[in-house]
């Protein structure tokens, strides 16, 4: 079943491609610089503002004195919610990056620069939060700093089996969803640049790279152990 | 494998959470071989056993045909 929809959805994007390119479809983002800078500000504005309110209530699921299975309860809301924060934080210092590539690329106002670096910052401030926060609702765990070069060794050395177990999971999921993600990416590139005569081989050449360089990492990584 | 860890910690009268820091696991952990999604290590299985003072394979049940 999974791979009937793969191949659908393959397909879909082919006859989406096949057609535009067809028809001679060209699309300048340029032309529309301003407008997805000013929304992708706001869609910030809007990420960092849940995740404002999700700390909260974090904290004051955290000051719940539940018993019983209420105490489970209250113990799952709170990584569920964790989980919900630290994606939109992640989302959040991604957008700031791309809204400060766009106003820098466009050369749009000094003001558009400085709003995009000014939610990098407090989105990079939001991740240091999510770790106080952590070590607050958890201070019998040793979590260790961001900064620390050896965070991700030092992160799984500290979890148990099932969050290993649930982290492989994820972290598999996420790897077959970057390396689709990234083709998508290149065949997407490749048409954009076709369309608009403006070339984005550099980026095209930086994605096969990654995804080298990604999937060699993880076959070492297995193969060597 | 079946596990009763669920008719186990309702005969002891413990949550999840409880159950969790009795064996120096996380509750997820403890949730997750609850619904026999994990297997757990052998040393997590033992002070499961000790905390509710049964044999691990009274807890644990393994069935002939995954032997």
């Amino acid at each position: 079943m999974k791979t009937v929809i793969q191949v659908l959805l393959c397909a879909v994007i082919g006859f989406v491609v096949a057609t535009l390119m067809l028809i001679n479809f060209t699309i300048d983002l340029m032309e529309y610089a301003e407008v997805i800078v000013i929304t992708l500000i706001g869609i910030i504005i809007i990420l960092l503002g849940v995740s404002l309110k999700l700390y909260w209530e974090v904290k004051k699921l955290y000051n719940t004195d539940a018993k019983g299975d209420e105490e489970d309860e209250v113990d799952l809301l709170i990584y569920k919610k964790f989980a919900d924060y630290s994606f939109l934080v992640q989302s959040s210092i991604v957008l700031s990056v791309l809204v400060l590539c766009t106003t820098v690329i466009t050369l749009q106002s000094i003001v558009l620069t400085i709003i995009a670096i000014a939610t990098m910052i407090v989105s990079y401030l939001f991740t240091i939060f999510m770790t106080n926060l952590i070590q607050l609702v958890y201070p019998e765990r040793n979590i260790p700093n961001l900064s620390d070069s050896k965070y991700a060794e030092k992160l799984l050395e500290i979890s148990d089996e099932g969050e290993k177990h649930v982290m492989l999971i994820g972290f598999y999921k996420s790897y077959n969803l970057l390396n689709v993600g990234l083709l998508i990416g290149i065949v997407l590139s490749t048409f954009y640049s076709i369309s608009t005569d403006q070339s984005q081989l550099f980026s095209i050449i930086v994605m096969s790279l990654v995804l080298i360089i990604v999937n060699g990492k993880y076959c070492f990584s297995i193969r060597n152990k | 494998m079946k596990t009763r860890m669920r008719e186990l910690r309702a005969r002891d009268g413990l949550n999840q959470t409880q159950l969790a820091k009795l064996t120096k696991v996380s509750r997820q952990t403890i949730s997750l071989i609850e619904r026999e999604e994990l297997i757990p290590s052998l040393l997590i299985a033992a002070r499961i056993a000790r905390v509710f003072n049964e044999p691990v394979e009274s807890i644990f049940l393994i069935e002939e045909d995954e032997l």
